[in-house]
């Protein structure tokens, strides 16, 4: 698994750096997605987790749910568009599932996604992320994760 | 903060050469719905590249705000506010309820993620709270910034403030009570002080200070204003200069309202039927003195406190206490209320406390208990 300044990211995902979203394959031809460490690092204990219902329509690069964060709030964007198919109910009653267990308990939604392999095209692998991610973190300043969590 | 990460900071300030410049812009006095939508325009027009990083100043008419996710049937007198042609908006980013009118100042900070040099966004909200009351304290108020409650003096709150997030895009919020009417205020919103505590407007005022109160008389607004620009450029390490509004801010925001945040639907919010009050209080009887605490929750099923009131004839000093107290327990999570309250009793250097610390978490946990229903 990379990990990257403390930051751990499963190689068997798909990550939307910019964003710090995370992708799974599912074999339905659904995909999940979540937060990165990073992105919990950053803003902290979330404290709210609103996501768009099921049913409803996702535009590429457009919000899927909101997250709050003590003083902060913003949207978690999904580079793919498509239908949200669920949402997870656990990480709405408790949100800092989202910081303690990113890429298990605190995914975010499962997606119906509509042109997928566009969507994939534009995602980086897990095998190759750590350097994509290094970047990332110098520019923003980011120091590590490493007594972030809860 | 520790010493490495000054250190790491000066590296990184090192790093980025001279002082970044803020363009510095002030929207005046506007509909609510229109302020709204110009903070959009700023995150997105920031977004796209086509501005840089800025400071902007704003002001309201006689204005109910709700935050992103609230209620306005809950949380505002809807009616009252139409009847007396206060205006109702709701704001793109969270917390709570505010009233705004032209006696208040609104500023924010629009600016992309690496320009200071702070990636953690608590990092980033206490250093620009601290930057906004270094600033305030320069008008001759001894303003200080308090975890959750912003910016404060003496424990009552002289501003608010709030953030969101979008790539690498940050917007920073806050408010400055320049003057207030509080018995509008009260008119407006649906507080819980005023519906609980039998005294709610003297419950409601004591928790807010203004500057007008401070002082004696309301400074300009312009002073106001440097003030709050001399306390970023020194605190932030940024070099705030005067700027114009583009026409695409204009444009882009005159849209933005016509098409989302100007629309009854937006400001109405989304149907919540599933919605509770989550409004609850309970009081204790102790040898030190009665302790009554109100409680209101948020978050749908409740998971934390949106607002504690804390009041009662027991003896504390510092009087300010309780109002920290208040503070402590604002957003905290409901399991780990009592704790919070033991947590805070242990470090806040109380010297008289006529009352038992264990007192106040088992009122504050019943008052939890009936907000739960």
């Amino acid at each position: 698994m990379p990990d990257v300044r403390g930051c751990h990211l499963p190689d068997d995902l798909l990550y939307d750096v910019g964003n710090h979203i995370w992708f799974r394959e599912l074999a339905d031809g659904n995909v999940k997605l979540g937060m990165t460490a990073v992105a919990t690092a950053m803003s902290g204990k979330l404290v709210s987790f609103t996501p768009k219902k099921a049913g409803r329509a996702v535009l590429a690069g457009k919000s899927c749910a909101t997250v709050e964060s003590g003083k902060w709030v913003g949207p978690a964007k999904s580079a793919a568009g498509g239908e949200i198919v669920q949402v997870n109910e656990a990480l709405v009653a408790t949100p800092s599932l989202a910081n303690s267990d990113p890429y298990e308990a605190g995914w975010l939604v499962i997606l119906k996604p509509e042109d997928w392999a566009l969507a994939k095209a534009t995602l980086t692998p897990g095998a190759q992320v750590a350097a994509a991610y290094e970047a990332k973190m110098a520019a923003d300043g980011f120091a590590g994760c490493a007594g972030t969590s809860p | 903060m520790s010493w490495s990460n000054e250190a790491d900071e000066r590296m990184a300030r090192m790093n980025r050469g001279p002082s970044p410049v803020f363009r510095v812009i002030d929207t005046g006095i506007r509909d609510g719905r229109r302020q709204i939508a110009f903070d959009q325009a700023m995150i997105d027009a920031h977004q796209a590249g086509s501005i840089g990083d800025t400071i902007r100043f704003l002001r309201f008419p006689p204005t109910a705000l709700v935050g992103r996710h609230q209620s306005l049937e809950r949380e505002v007198r809807v009616d009252h506010c139409r009847a007396n042609g206060t205006g109702l908006a709701r704001r793109i980013t969270g917390g709570g309820a505010i009233y705004f009118d032209p006696g208040q100042l609104g500023w924010c900070l629009v600016f992309h993620r690496s320009t200071l040099g702070i990636a953690s966004l608590e990092e980033l909200a206490r250093r620009i709270c601290e930057a906004a009351a270094a600033g305030l304290r320069r008008l001759g108020v001894d303003a200080r910034y308090r975890p959750r409650n912003d910016i404060e003096v003496d424990g009552r709150k002289l501003g608010g403030t709030g953030g969101f997030f979008d790539g690498d895009t940050l917007f920073y919020q806050g408010t400055v009570l320049v003057d207030l009417d509080p018995r509008a205020m009260l008119d407006a919103l649906k507080v819980p002080e005023d519906k609980l505590a039998r005294h709610g407007l003297d419950s409601a005022a004591g928790r807010v200070v203004t500057l007008k109160a401070l002082l004696g008389s309301a400074p300009p607004m312009a002073a106001v204003q440097e003030a709050l620009l001399a306390g970023f450029a020194e605190g932030l390490a940024i070099a705030p200069m005067g700027g114009t509004i583009t026409a695409e801010e204009e444009a882009l925001a005159l849209r933005l309202h016509d098409e989302e945040i100007g629309t009854e639907a937006f400001v109405a919010g989304p149907a919540d039927p599933a919605a509770v009050e989550g409004l609850g209080g309970a009081s204790a009887t102790t040898p030190g003195g009665t302790i009554t605490v109100h409680i209101r929750l948020e978050g749908t099923p409740p998971s934390r406190i949106r607002e504690a009131l804390v009041t009662g004839d027991f003896f504390v000093t510092p009087p300010r206490t309780i109002l920290d107290l208040e503070s402590a327990l604002r957003g905290a999570a409901l399991e780990d209320a009592g704790d919070t309250v033991e947590r805070f009793f242990a470090r806040s250097g109380v010297s008289v406390l006529s009352a038992a610390p264990a007192d106040f978490r088992r009122t504050v946990e019943a008052a939890i208990a009936a907000a739960r229903g």
